[in-house]
């Protein structure tokens, strides 16, 4: 039986968006699959040009924030790149208190980031 | 011709009278047919017309039973429309219990009331009537209940949300349509209460040496430019009962007392000072229902009791294996808890963070993940705020010794953020000498 998938994936040219398909999944139940469906993104489907949105994404702990690290980190070695875009506010303080906003490429919306991978 | 022998010989004089009485036989008999035939014809002509007429009738009983089922059918709708317009249940929240009673009459009124929850622990209660018996009261009730849950989403005073609300409804509705309604806004932690009346029925506030009708100035919402609503203040206590009403129940006293029509009503209200709230509306139901038992109910019959009880301090203690799953059990009851006391969707946000960093690190870091220990919980709310303590069977650390993940060399790790979390979201954080369990505290806004 497949296991429930978590992300649904969108190819937009050569970039890869990526949603959640569920509100509250970020939280410590969910991450192990959630960190290894992204990684699967890049080690197994060797996607280069990431983009995570967040709409929807409702509450986020900082085991996710370590999957994000480390999927940051993969995609650096493979030369890829990763964004982040549509961050609710009370998703963004939890990035900005563990200094992480400034560490990850965040843009406010899908558009914004996606021309940001053009450049 | 050979005669027989019974055959008469009839003289020929006889015999002409016979033949010629046999020709007037014979034309008689053929008018009365030519009669006959024609009856018949007028009665085929009749039976047709009946016919007819018949089917005409049933046509027209037809389309009357069309009409009639299409108005019932919208009536139906409306009925429908206007139990939408009533929210199923009041709000579960600490220290106030809530009772509704709803009788419409059988006509469609415009009655309707709304709870709605806003930030930073208040309440709205809204009791509203719109003028008429019929389909447009009931789509005015609904337009304005609408613009009443807009409204209190960003506006706090009770006056500014009838005067907008007034505003939008001069914009919607045709003339002659305007609706009654009187607004309070509970801040649940502290009991203080403001309220607004746009010439609705005042509700009635009792308790230990206390009878008041909250009553302000205003006119009817979406009737003049310049309603010109002013709000008033009240301190609700532990004990108090406050029974909002619509028309229907102060018309029911009104017409069975010929002195001053609140007396019977007050009275009534006085009586029940020890009931609960749903005692009391069910007291003053019951005399609206004798009282109105030999007429035809007009009115729609709304209330609303809302009870002041002490709030409850709580405190659980939870007792987990090592397994992340067990978390959300603990995560549900102390949302529950917070929500009914009225804290605010980021305080909830906080404390589920915080919570949750600090379960996982004594999971992770103090049990190793060691399914057999054991990870004890202890929740504590009350009137000063929320405390949590967390403690693992680990030998404990120092917090001392973690290295900051915010330092720009630490950024890249992809562990050791949960105690900056637990510090920002919690107002205070302190650990035990021996360091595996934590205490960690968020103090009530309203402390």
């Amino acid at each position: 039986m497949a296991a429930k998938k978590r992300l649904v994936c969108e190819p937009h040219g050569d970039v890869t968006i990526v949603n959640f398909t569920d509100r509250k999944i970020l939280d410590e139940l969910n991450i192990k699959e959630i960190g290894d469906e992204l990684f699967d993104l890049v080690d197994k489907h060797g996607k280069k040009d990431l983009l995570i949105n967040f709409t929807n994404v409702e509450y986020l702990s900082s085991a996710a924030l370590g999957k994000l690290i480390t999927l940051n980190k993969k995609m650096q070695a493979q030369n890829g790149r990763l964004k982040l875009c549509a961050i609710a506010p009370t998703i963004i303080e939890v990035f900005q208190i563990t200094k992480l906003d400034k560490f990850f490429d965040i843009h406010p919306t899908e558009a914004d980031a996606l021309d940001a991978f053009q450049s | 011709m050979v005669p027989g022998r019974d055959d008469k010989v009839v003289p020929r004089a006889q015999h002409d009278k016979l033949r010629r009485e046999n020709e007037e036989l014979t034309r008689e008999v053929k008018i009365l047919q030519k009669k006959l035939a024609e009856r018949k014809a007028a009665l085929d002509r009749l039976s047709e017309d009946v016919e007819r007429m018949s089917e005409a009738a049933e046509q027209s009983e037809l389309g009357r039973v069309d009409d009639q089922l299409r108005h019932k059918h919208l009536e139906v709708e409306a009925r429908e429309m206007q139990r939408r317009l009533l929210p199923t249940s009041p709000p579960d929240l600490d220290g106030l219990r809530f009772s509704v009673l709803y009788r419409p009459s059988r006509r469609l009124g415009g009655d309707f009331y709304d709870f709605i929850r806003m930030e930073n622990g208040r309440l709205a209660v809204l009791m509203g009537d719109a003028s008429g018996h019929s389909f447009s009261a009931v789509l005015v009730s609904s337009m304005a209940k609408t613009a009443f849950k807009n409204c209190v989403n960003s506006i706090a005073s009770p006056k500014k949300i009838l005067a907008e609300v007034n505003r939008q409804l001069l914009q919607t509705t045709v003339e002659g349509q305007f609706v009654a309604a009187f607004l309070a806004i509970v801040e649940c932690p502290t009991l203080k209460m403001k309220y607004a009346n746009a010439s609705h029925c005042s509700p009635i506030l009792v308790g230990n040496d206390k009878f008041q009708t909250l009553d302000t100035d205003g006119a009817f919402v979406g009737m003049f430019e310049e309603p010109n609503y002013e709000e008033r203040e009240a301190q609700l206590e532990v004990g108090d009962r406050l029974i909002f009403m619509s028309d229907g129940v102060r018309k029911a006293f009104s017409a069975a007392s010929d002195t001053q029509q609140g007396d019977i009503l007050h009275d009534l209200v006085r009586k029940g000072v020890d009931l609960s709230a749903e005692g009391v509306l069910n007291l003053v139901s019951e005399e609206v229902q004798e009282l109105t038992r030999n007429r035809e109910m007009d009115d729609d019959v709304t209330m609303i009791g809302l009870q002041v009880v002490p709030r409850e301090a709580m405190s659980e203690r939870f007792v987990l294996m090592t397994d992340p799953k067990e978390i959300q059990s603990v995560e549900s009851v102390i949302r529950k808890a917070m929500e009914r006391r009225g804290y605010s969707e980021r305080d909830l946000f906080a404390v589920k963070l915080a919570i949750e960093e600090a379960i996982i690190n004594a999971m992770k870091h103090g049990n190793e993940m060691d399914r057999h220990k054991q990870v004890v919980v202890d929740f504590c709310l009350d009137d000063k705020g929320v405390r949590l303590e967390v403690e693992d069977e680990g030998p404990g650390f120092d917090p001392g010794d973690v290295p900051d993940p915010t330092a720009d060399e630490n950024l890249e790790l992809p562990h050791g953020r949960g105690i900056v979390l637990m510090r920002a979201y919690m107002d205070d954080i302190s650990y035990s000498s021996r360091g595996n369990r934590v205490i960690m505290t968020k103090m009530s806004p309203w402390a």
